[in-house]
């Protein structure tokens, strides 16, 4: 979704007064709080933030981020094999000899 | 003789045993094998719980064990089947297509084809929740030389997925904007 680029040389006010044509509806207010959100986000990824070291945008440092914790965090919760276990329970015995 | 081993250690060791798990399949892709590095770096660290200071990081401790029982075996191994690692990430050298977005099974296939430095720098900064620091320390290098893994394994991850800032929307914002007018 792209917003139409006529609109992005309009303040948001002009912008505002666009939206005006649409119907009043309870909560409308709201709505135009999230579409001055929205736009905003529209313009950061027009011009995403990039580390330069890196390359990468922070959005695509943050995506490939959180799938590394998570097929690391799938592993982690699962239980721990019994035979990793009873290796302990081995290690335990002979230390108490 | 074994040394005695305080209650308190035997939980942390215990507590630590699932991160090091993960981080060992992390390391070699295969659960069996990782298994058996878990096994031999309790056995090792057990062993040696004498040259372990009680009260500093007992996790970045088994995490060295771990890693460097994985990078020597191998290297033992290397020699053996020359550049296993090599041919296999040529096999699969095509790139993907254009993935709309990529699910986990893309991202773990992608994962085990970074050079085994680059995916434990990434693994150890990114999953383990160690400091760049305390990963060096780890790795036995410098913190510039993890610094420039975790990037290259990010770009290369991203060109094998062939990702581009399109394909990834802030987490917190909807992915059609409301309320924005399509025409003037």
């Amino acid at each position: 979704m792209q917003a139409n680029p006529a609109d992005r040389g309009l303040s948001v006010d002009e912008q505002a007064k666009k939206k005006d044509r649409r119907p009043k509806t309870p909560g409308a207010s709201k709505i135009m709080d999230q579409s001055a959100e929205a736009q905003g986000k529209l313009q950061h990824n027009a011009a995403p933030e990039t580390n330069m070291e890196d390359g990468l945008t922070l959005n695509l440092q943050a995506h490939i981020g959180r799938h590394v914790r998570a097929l690391f965090d799938e592993v982690a919760r699962e239980p721990i094999p019994d035979r990793l276990l009873q290796l302990l329970k081995d290690l335990e015995r002979s230390g108490d000899k | 003789m074994r040394p005695k081993v305080s209650a308190s250690l035997r939980d942390s060791l215990v507590a630590e045993m699932s991160n090091l798990r993960a981080f060992a399949v992390s390391l070699c892709g295969d659960k069996e094998r990782a298994d058996d590095l878990v096994q031999e770096t309790l056995f090792k660290a057990w062993n040696h719980l004498d040259s372990f200071r009680e009260g500093t990081n007992l996790k970045a401790w088994l995490f060295t064990i771990l890693r460097n029982t994985y990078f020597s075996e191998r290297r033992k191994r290397r020699r053996e089947v020359e550049d296993a690692d090599g041919s296999y990430a040529a096999r699969l050298s095509t790139h993907p297509e254009q993935y709309g977005h990529m699910d986990m099974q893309d991202f773990r296939n992608v994962l085990t084809r970074l050079p085994a430095d680059q995916r434990e720098a990434l693994i150890l900064v990114g999953a383990a929740g160690f400091s760049y620091e305390e990963a060096a320390d780890i790795c036995g290098c410098a913190v510039g030389t993890i610094k420039s893994r975790v990037n290259r394994a990010r770009n290369r991850l991203a060109d094998m997925l062939g990702l581009s800032e399109s394909d990834v929307a802030p987490e917190d914002s909807p992915t059609a904007p409301i309320g924005i007018p399509r025409t003037a």
